[in-house]
């Protein structure tokens, strides 16, 4: 295959771009002094992906709530009876896989014996092999997965705080599903999401590391067919009110503290590609200069002893969702929550303070710098943004064009005290 | 690694590579664990972090950090053998990717020397302020590790295991020990760790560490340091396993068992004991994980892990209360296999390919090197990462059934159900 080979002086860096003749789009970061090497195949599709169709003739059809994460349990399944990671632990490689609301990953990490375990890899992605009995054994392990997380308070506050956000959208419901809707799980089910979603024009093949690019090329013509039909998945477009579904909401569970999560529901939704990397670029400034350690935010809720070091904030910015959050330890989250609401009303009415803004600005350079030190978090940056039609190569063209008055005008519109929700984990 | 005396039991270690886009910069002052100052130590580098004498307070650290285009710097403790670490950790850009800012380097280092040798004080006493929420902070963070039911139950294994010994002490302390302290207290073993602690202090990355070196020859003013490393005394075998239950409002249970290995860092069978837990139950690959988990199907997580400093393993996992006894049962009759000898080619050539290519990778991470190197001053047996694969590459299988056989029970800790 052909590679496009692009340096990026910004960061001292070289990527090798291509698309593979079974639609499969390939990357390759060429990191020639690390010893690692990392490689990660992902679909766009995760569980949000609930109700979809492959014909714009058909009805729409509901699959069951955590069948994408159980799907990427089942693909380690071999006709051998072996599993995959069985392969990759004799070539000394370390493999893994993980679902998001949006993607399902599989990747190794290894120092030797890379061409092999790429083999590897992309053999086990296409050639799924699902049987009643291996479907019924996994259902006994991911029970024993979402009972772990039933237990997690900091995963069970931020999953309340998005069912208090959102009416209708499927990022509500936990990944995993729960242990009624996993037991709807049967193999036809699997290979059906399977068939449609592993698409090779619906993924991307990531790699990291001092790689013989045109063996990679090899590899992939060996392994990756085309497919005799196109791509035709069609996902059913949700229906979310711009509202909240509820302000508040509450659990209790074995904790020493109440835990919170608190934000915004941001209903500007629908961007792609650089408008969406600018937005993305802009939130985090906000909420540099909202909520981070040097903000009167932060110092007041410290001082006051309202929250302590494990406060936090995050951000996650989609084409068809997208929210802020606050989180972390609080004696006093109602308190806290109506301090956090305060300084955005003052902010609003005064503005961000501009020293602030070049100071984030400088931060968030470079932070995406530092980026690049790690092949496991740059890779898998990489494959989220291209899903977004977002290049990282791209960063300093956008990150130039963010001005304050852009700035502004986002916060206004994100941060509307009608579409905040609170969340809190109480002790029993 | 350039190893440079500064002062007696003052050292810098310098590694200068330039595959980062970073350079980070370390500083460990070691204590021995003990119970009447662990809590001192613990809450020492978090008042420090409050301030310096340049940069005040919280808003001065974090805008200063913001303007250094995003640095780093966090406070940690650590416990290997009977040391107890006070850490201070720092990440910053590297100059070659900051153009246009001649200031930049000066300004880290100006940062980094105040934060460490010039803290905020009134007189002969900390920021009082400081210190009273400082208290409350880590009170929340030892009272929190509750939240975290693997963790927990692991932290009250290793306690009741070694109930009564210096390794028991928790790193960070305990909330009745904190109370005793305050800002006149604390500064006064702060003066007293610095005339008396080995220190230790890592530099990693493209950069001049010169103006560090300066700011260490100046600060840190002591006679001989007699004080050394803590090298843990290892865990002795019982004649009785200890079992322990807490009851919780948990939907799931947490089973963690403590087991003896009479094996110490420096032992000539150490490498042996590594592979042995490789293939035992430490990735994929191992046998706590293809039976426990994917043949049982019993639980989501089942591993052990080694503390080589002090001659324990441990075991945890996951699972519902009445798999308690199965699951047991399960992790013993894996032992047993090993000890056996039950044990096929294939799963010692995966478990040593899983060790080297961890160890292979910690050169990819600056903080991972410094860790390697640190564990490696502290046991006085420093080797390079090559010379310690080659010593797992030695590692024969009746290695691995010797020093399995070592290997017994000692406590069995359950999280389990108020109801249960």
């Amino acid at each position: 295959m052909i590679f496009n080979k692009v340096t990026n002086e910004t960061v001292n860096e070289t990527l090798y771009k291509g698309v593979h003749k079974s639609g499969l789009n390939v990357m390759i970061l060429k990191k020639e002094n690390y010893e690692k090497y990392y490689a990660v195949i992902s679909t766009r599709y995760g569980s949000v992906n609930s109700e979809f169709k492959t014909d714009k003739n058909e009805e729409f059809t509901k699959v069951p709530d955590g069948i994408a994460h159980f799907l990427e349990h089942k693909m380690f399944e071999q006709p051998d009876g072996t599993n995959a990671f069985d392969k990759f632990s004799l070539y000394g490689a370390n493999a893994n896989a993980f679902t998001s609301f949006n993607n399902t990953a599989y990747l190794f990490s290894t120092t030797s014996m890379f061409n092999e375990s790429l083999t590897h890899l992309l053999d086990y992605v296409f050639s799924p092999y699902f049987t009643e009995e291996n479907v019924s054994k996994e259902q006994g392990i991911i029970g024993q997965e979402i009972r772990m997380y039933d237990d997690d308070p900091e995963w069970r506050v931020f999953f309340n705080m998005l069912n208090a956000m959102y009416v209708n959208h499927p990022l509500k419901y936990d990944i995993a599903g729960t242990v009624e809707s996993i037991s709807e799980i049967d193999k036809d089910l699997l290979y059906h999401c399977y068939n449609h979603f592993y698409h090779p024009e619906n993924m991307i093949l990531f790699i990291a590391g001092d790689v013989d690019v045109d063996k990679v090329s090899e590899i992939l013509d060996e392994k990756v067919e085309k497919r005799e039909t196109k791509f035709s998945i069609i996902n059913k477009p949700v229906d979310e009110p711009e509202r909240i579904n509820q302000p508040y909401i509450s659990q209790k569970l074995s904790v020493s503290t109440p835990i919170f999560s608190c934000g915004f529901k941001d209903i500007d939704v629908g961007y792609t590609g650089t408008e969406l990397a600018k937005k993305n670029i802009m939130i985090s400034i906000i909420m540099g200069i909202l909520s981070s350690e040097s903000s009167g935010l932060y110092n007041e809720l410290y001082n006051k002893g309202l929250v302590n070091d494990s406060f936090y904030n995050d951000t996650a910015c989609y084409s068809d969702y997208s929210f802020v959050q606050f989180g972390g330890e609080s004696k006093d989250p109602q308190k806290t929550a109506e301090i956090i609401l305060s300084y955005v009303e003052k902010y609003k009415k005064e503005g961000l303070s501009k020293t602030a803004f070049e100071r984030y600005k400088k931060l968030v350079y470079g932070k995406y710098i530092k980026s690049f030190n790690s092949l496991e978090s740059v890779s898998n940056a990489f494959c989220g943004n291209y899903f977004l039609n977002i290049d990282l190569f791209d960063f300093l063209t956008v990150y130039e064009s963010v001005t304050y008055e852009d700035t502004m005008e986002c916060f206004g519109k994100i941060f509307n005290k009608d579409l905040f929700v609170l969340s809190v984990v109480e002790p029993q | 690694m350039e190893k440079t005396k500064i002062s007696s039991g003052v050292n810098l270690y310098t590694l200068n590579i330039n595959k980062f886009k970073t350079f980070t910069v370390s500083m460990y002052i070691h204590r021995k664990l003990n119970e009447s100052e662990a809590s001192l130590n613990a809450l020492l580098p978090f008042v420090m972090k409050r301030g310096s004498k340049k940069y005040p307070d919280t808003v001065a650290v974090s805008e200063t950090l913001e303007s250094l285009y995003g640095g780093f710097f966090d406070c940690f403790i650590r416990k290997k053998g009977e040391n107890q670490i006070i850490a201070f950790n720092f990440e910053f850009v590297a100059p070659q990717y900051i153009p246009n800012d001649s200031d930049y380097v000066n300004g880290v280092f100006g940062f980094i020397n105040d934060m460490l040798f010039n803290p905020l004080t009134n007189g002969n006493s900390f920021n009082e302020e400081y210190v009273e929420r400082e208290k409350q902070n880590l009170k929340d963070y030892i009272e929190g590790i509750i939240n975290d039911k693997k963790e927990y139950a692991n932290k009250r294994c290793i306690e009741e295991l070694c109930e009564g010994e210096a390794y028991a002490v928790y790193e960070y302390g305990s909330v009745e020990n904190l109370d005793k302290i305050n800002a006149k207290n604390l500064y006064e073993h702060y003066v007293e760790i610095m005339k008396t602690s080995v220190i230790d202090v890592f530099v990693i990355g493209d950069i001049d560490s010169s103006p560090l070196k300066n700011a260490l020859a100046d600060s840190i003013k002591r006679d001989d340091v007699k004080e050394g490393y803590h090298i843990a005394k290892i865990k002795a075998p019982c004649d009785k396993v200890k079992v322990v239950t807490d009851k919780m409002e948990v939907n799931q249970g947490k089973l963690a068992m403590g087991f003896t290995t009479e094996t110490a860092f420096d032992d000539e069978d150490s490498y042996a004991l590594t592979m042995f837990n490789s293939v035992y139950g430490s990735g994929a690959h191992s046998k706590l994980f293809n039976n426990v988990r994917e043949k049982l199907s019993l639980c989501y997580y089942a591993y052990s892990r080694l503390d080589k400093h002090k001659g324990i393993m441990l075991v945890n996992s996951g699972v519902e209360f009445e798999n308690f006894e199965k699951a047991y049962n399960e992790i013993l009759a894996q032992l047993e296999c090993v000890k056996k000898g039950e044990i096929s080619d294939m799963e010692i050539t995966a478990a040593k390919k899983y060790l080297v290519n961890m160890l292979r990778s910690l050169n990819d991470s600056a903080f991972s090197i410094e860790d390697f190197y640190l564990s490696g001053v502290i046991t006085g047996n420093i080797t390079t990462i090559e010379e310690y694969i080659e010593n797992i590459e030695k590692v024969t299988k009746e290695q691995i059934v010797e020093v399995a056989k070592k290997v017994k029970l000692n406590t069995v800790y359950y999280l389990t159900g108020k109801g249960e």
